[in-house]
């Protein structure tokens, strides 16, 4: 129930193709079942040619309508079953991603990444074909059990009874069985993730494995990983395969049992008119046949059945995966106010901030910027720099105190619409798979190509772009080759082109060698002119300009002021500074 | 091509055939019941015999029971050898990933490498253990009730075997066809992953930048081109229950004709015989659609199979082969006019014509600009790549020629890629060493300027790490991977560039620090003149090129491109 429930959603709009496929099922599974009511009837026909007043060639003719029906409703429903499934994929993995698009950073942060992909292609994988298929294949199943229910009964009720009371041992077996699984699958898929997880990790650091001289030890590794798999998979294969074998031992039973007591009725039914018969006028050997068929037939649906279930048990507990990811935290606090016109001020009041609650990053902060400003943020490793740049962005909110812009409080703003006041590049650099174009241009998607040439150029990128094969129009990606520096080059790029209202460098040009770094900063001085800007950087000699220089340390500010009162001072941005050259 | 892929599968011979051999005994019993039948209808029936009736009932039942231990001891065969082939299987192409270089794996795509690891391998498995499961029913059953049918009536033999082979035919045909597609589809998938895991890497910037529409957008279009394959795929398959359907059927239509039918007064089948005839056509419409699901699920592993064989037939371009002995000259390590390209096609070379010589326990300095080769001297001397010309001696011998796993122990790199493992901060230091003690741990922590913020952790060295670092700062990072280098202790020590996320303070104190370590050759890579101020000898890089080679004083003398990176720094 839980399950449907889940999968509802991604359901919806495919609901009349759902019903149409629902009646094709119906049809193409009624005619299939009339056939062998009918070749029975024939059979009897041929030994007594008074059992009925059909002519024989009249049997033939209906079986062949049935046939044509049949094939016709069979093919539109493994189309129409195939479409709904791909319907509900394509639904399922939309609401996955932006369930990953919408979720706070501290989230994102925590999860493994190789977790999360696998989530998003391997588990809806799985509830296509668990869920929709599979369902399907339930749904036709349970058409088949009531027509031939219905051809039985009409057949012969005493052997249509022993039929319906066999039978649900082999129901029981593979529900026992199913159930008894579902554990060993989940642990399967479990461990699945961590090894994929292990997997990603040892190639994205391939060169550090190399270098470490570990590969053997991350094999070692890999090794213990992977014979835990093998353990849950055997589990889980073996214990899906024990359902197959049993249902059909049920069968076997039964068609036993079957034949020796249709056997006697139809002799008893031959040779008295009617004291042992319970009210079976005529049983004769065609419809015996024709039994035999239905009881044969009654039995492989629930077969499927629970061949079906193995995919179903895999399913559920892909879905409940998806749906836990689907229901992540999103991204809250999104405030309803939206600031007019430009930021004129930020500001920090008593702001606390720790990532793990345990270590505080931010201590008691206190601080205002002005438009137009440019402060920089310095500071020993650690100090809490790119934390305070996080909190501003609000990827992570503080435990205590809060930001403010133009006297709003930044937790009142509407997340995206104060983000758009603000254009950064990070320290971490970031390319996705597309053009050069496509990469720089990510900041104004409308932007032309002599926008985006002119912004590289700003950014000292284009030198090293026409020498790509196919300049900008080559393909890169995170791993294409480029060096760090080149890609940070493109970032750099990005806020060039979109020359925003406040501008945020964190360590920006921490890969550029120095003499780019020089050419770069004049580019820099034009996109800052006039804006606010925040800077953190190590190399003090692109930050001695700024109107303000923070100083931090240990997540408190130690040391405020500009270039040359901190120099006068004699403070540790003193001793920061003359380090630089010693 | 070799099939590499499927070799392992041999080791497991016996038990290979086991699963299939024991599936024998209960397709055998599955062909007999139906003929059990035949004589109860035709004999016992028309004779009133119920004694033999419930006689041939009972044997009935023995044989389900039979069946059912057979097919439990197949079944628990093919489990055993899927996941063994599973195992095997993960293991050769995680060895595999290992030993090709990191060009190599490049080339390939390291996502794509990864996917053959957790799907490709699993979906061979899957494969084998169908294959063992059930591959061989359907042809046993089908060839047996043929047989069978031929026994009864060759008539009902040659309408059996006409069905079996227009049923063939619609099966083949889709084997021939759906593998491309299939392909199609496996490639339209891994778009999909690339665009998931780009935007999870850059979720900062997507979130900075406002993008979740237009990644959502991205997605969109490789989920709905992802679609349609599968569509186009759907079409095809689906052509496949409704005619095997139509065909099997016909054959009943013509089994009951064929019992009505008479020549010369003797009727061609009894109706005993039409009961076993549909029975068979029954079970082996049943075998077939058996047949054609796994053809199907045989189809996507054999994408996977192929793939899987290409990658492991790659033959790594950087072998150990150790030869000779090496001198203890006092030339430690020496470039010998060397020349370097990333790609096998272009003639722009990233090296030109490089000379180094470096002496045991020499402080040496690569500076120079953005692309200028500096980090690839470094991992020619790691051998991630091979050299184009020249040659590279290490200890006196031929880079090529010295035991790989030896050199990269000897070599401490703190590279510029921040490669910090999920785990704890211990367990990444002691990657570089297995037994490490603690105080080997404090005090490389203590010279890398680490243990500045590792001692304020509660847990100290036991403080979680996140995947990729991802709760560190980058200086923190560095100073990291500094320690881990330091704790190496290897007899030289590279940092490429690995304090550019420090402070020039810490920066100067690390440096400090290490060139009181004794009897260590340093290379320091940095974009900072202030940092190699104090170098034995500094190489000045660009574009490719060695361009000056000296001491400070020297090379502010006589480097001009030295000089303006120094005034540059000076100035600003």
């Amino acid at each position: 129930m839980k399950t449907i429930k889940r999968l509802k959603p991604y359901l919806k709009g495919s609901g009349w193709l759902f019903a149409l496929s629902l009646l094709c099922a119906f049809l193409a599974t009624g005619s299939k079942l009339a056939i062998p009511f009918f070749a029975g009837r024939a059979v009897n026909k041929i030994i007594d040619p008074s059992s009925s007043s059909m002519e024989f060639g009249d049997y033939l003719i209906v079986m062949s309508v049935c046939l044509a029906v049949g094939t016709i409703f069979r093919y539109v429903f493994d189309y129409l079953t195939a479409m709904i499934g791909q319907r509900v994929i394509l639904k399922i993995r939309t609401a996955v991603f932006k369930s990953y698009n919408d979720a706070p950073l501290s989230y994102i942060d925590q999860c493994r990444k190789g977790d999360m992909i696998s989530r998003l292609i391997n588990d809806v994988e799985n509830i296509q074909a668990g869920l929709v298929s599979g369902f399907a294949a339930l749904y036709d199943g349970v058409v088949a059990i009531c027509f031939t229910l219905v051809f039985m009964f009409t057949l012969n009720w005493l052997l249509a009874v022993i039929v319906v009371v066999l039978t649900p041992i082999s129901i029981v077996v593979s529900k026992l069985v199913s159930n008894f699984n579902s554990t060993n699958f989940k642990a399967q898929a479990k461990d699945a993730g961590i090894l994929t997880s292990f997997a990603l990790e040892g190639v994205n650091n391939s060169e550090a494995v190399a270098t470490l001289n570990i590969s053997q030890k991350r094999e070692e590794e890999f090794d213990k990983l992977n014979q835990s798999f093998r353990n849950a998979v055997f589990k889980a294969n073996l214990g899906s395969s024990l359902i197959n074998p049993s249902t059909r031992l049920v069968n076997a039973i039964i068609n036993g049992v079957l034949i020796a007591v249709g056997a006697i009725l139809v002799i008893n039914s031959k040779n008295t008119v009617d004291p042992f018969n319970y009210g079976v006028s005529v049983f004769m050997i065609g419809d015996l046949s024709a039994f035999l068929t239905y009881a044969a037939s009654y039995m492989t649906p629930f077969n499927e059945i629970s061949n079906v279930i193995t995919e179903i048990s895999y399913a559920t507990s892909s879905l409940k995966r998806v749906d836990d990811v689907v229901n992540a935290p999103k991204d809250v606090n999104d405030g309803s106010k939206a600031i007019d016109g430009e930021v004129d001020n930020l500001k920090a009041e008593h702001v606390t901030f720790s990532y793990d609650g345990k270590r505080t990053i931010i201590k008691d902060l206190d601080l205002e910027i002005f438009k137009g400003h440019k402060v920089a943020f310095v500071g020993p490793t650690g100090c809490g720099k790119t934390t305070l740049i996080n909190l501003l962005m609000r990827f992570y909110d503080p435990q205590e105190g809060n930001f403010s812009a133009n006297g709003y409080s930044t937790i009142e703003l509407e997340k995206r619409a104060f983000r758009n006041h603000i254009g950064m590049v990070l320290q971490d650099t970031w390319i996705f798979h597309g053009t050069v174009f496509e990469n720089i241009a990510y900041s104004k998607p409308e932007a032309t190509l002599e926008e985006v040439k002119s912004a590289a150029e700003k950014a000292q990128a284009s030198s090293f772009i026409e020498r790509l094969p196919k300049g900008y129009d080559t393909y890169i990606s995170d791993s294409s080759g480029l060096s760090i520096g080149e890609k940070q080059l493109i970032c750099v790029a990005r806020v060039m082109l979109m020359e925003p209202e406040i501008v945020i460098l964190d360590e920006a040009t921490s890969n550029i060698d120095v003499r780019t770094e020089a050419l770069l900063s004049e580019s820099f001085n034009a996109l800052m002119k006039g804006k606010t800007s925040l800077v953190v950087a190590h190399r003090l000699s692109t930050i001695k300009s700024s109107d303000l220089i923070v100083v931090l340390k240990d997540g408190e500010i130690i040391e405020m002021g500009n270039h040359n009162e901190l120099m006068e001072k004699g403070g540790f941005y003193n001793s920061l500074y003359n380090s630089q050259f010693n | 091509m070799k099939n590499v892929a499927v070799k392992p599968v041999k080791k497991y011979s016996w038990r290979l055939c086991a699963g299939p051999a024991f599936k024998l005994f209960e397709v055998a019993c599955e062909l007999i019941i139906p003929f059990l039948t035949k004589t109860i209808i035709d004999e016992f029936i028309p004779s009133g015999d119920m004694r033999k009736t419930l006689i041939y009932g009972a044997i009935i039942l023995g044989l389900g029971f039979f069946s059912f231990f057979m097919t439990m001891i197949s079944q628990y065969y093919a489990s055993r050898v899927a996941c063994d082939y599973g195992y095997d299987m993960k293991k050769a192409v995680y060895h595999k990933i290992s030993t090709l270089s990191e060009k190599q794996l490049d080339t390939y795509g390291k996502q794509k490498a990864v996917t053959l690891v957790n799907n490709d391998t699993f979906s061979l498995q899957n494969a084998v253990h169908m294959f063992m499961r059930l591959i061989f029913r359907p042809p046993f059953l089908i060839g047996g009730a043929m047989v069978m049918s031929f026994i009864i009536s060759p008539y009902a033999g040659i309408i059996f075997s006409i069905i079996m082979v227009l049923c063939s035919i619609v099966v083949a045909l889709l084997f021939i066809f759906t593998p491309k597609k299939y392909a199609e589809i496996q490639s339209s998938l891994d778009d999909i992953n690339l665009v998931a895991s780009d935007s999870l890497k850059g979720a900062r910037p997507v979130r900075a930048f406002n993008k979740q529409e237009f990644v959502e957008e991205q997605f969109n279009k490789a989920t709905t081109a992802y679609e349609k394959k599968n569509l186009g795929m759907a079409a095809l398959n689906s052509i496949l229950n409704p005619a095997t359907f139509c065909f099997i059927h016909l054959g009943i239509v013509l089994v009951v004709y064929l019992g009505d039918l008479s020549i010369s007064g003797a009727s061609v089948i009894s109706t005993g015989s039409i009961v076993t005839l549909i029975s068979y056509l029954v079970s082996s419409f049943a075998a077939l659609m058996m047949f054609s699901r796994m053809i199907v699920a045989l189809n996507k592993a054999r994408a996977s199979l192929k793939r899987i064989n290409q990658f492991l037939l790659m033959e790594p371009d950087i072998t150990n082969n150790p030869e000779g002995e090496p001198c203890d000259s006092d030339e430690y390590i020496k470039f010998d006019h060397v020349s370097f390209s990333y790609s096998d096609t272009s003639a722009k070379n990233t090296l030109n014509d490089i000379n180094i010589s470096i002496k045991k326990d020499q402080w040496i300095g690569f500076i120079g600009g953005t692309g200028s080769g500096k980090s690839t001297v470094i991992s020619l001397l790691e051998r991630m790549y091979q050299v184009k010309e020249g040659t590279i001696y290490y200890r006196g011998l031929p880079i090529d020629k010295y035991d790989l796993d030896k050199l990269r122990q000897e070599i401490s790199l703190v590279s510029q890629k921040p490669s910090v493992f999920k785990g704890t901060v211990k367990s990444n230091l002691v990657l570089a060493k297995d037994d490490a003690t603690d105080e080997e741990i404090e005090w490389a922590l203590k010279q890398s300027l680490a243990y500045e913020y590792i001692s304020k952790y509660p847990d100290y060295t036991d403080h979680e790490i996140e995947e990729n670092g991802a709760n560190l700062s980058g200086g923190q990072r560095q100073r990291l991977l500094i320690a881990r280098g330091l704790l190496k202790g290897g007899d030289l020590l590279i940092l490429d560039d690995s304090t550019s996320a420090l402070d020039y303070l810490s920066d100067l104190h690390v440096r400090e620090n290490i060139s009181s370590i004794p009897g260590l050759t340093k290379i320091i890579v940095s974009q900072r003149a202030g940092s190699l101020k104090d170098c034995d000898m500094i190489y000045v890089f660009d574009k490719g090129e060695i361009v000056g080679a000296g001491t400070h004083t020297e090379l502010l003398e006589n480097c001009k491109i030295y000089r303006e990176i120094y005034d540059m720094q000076r100035s600003q």
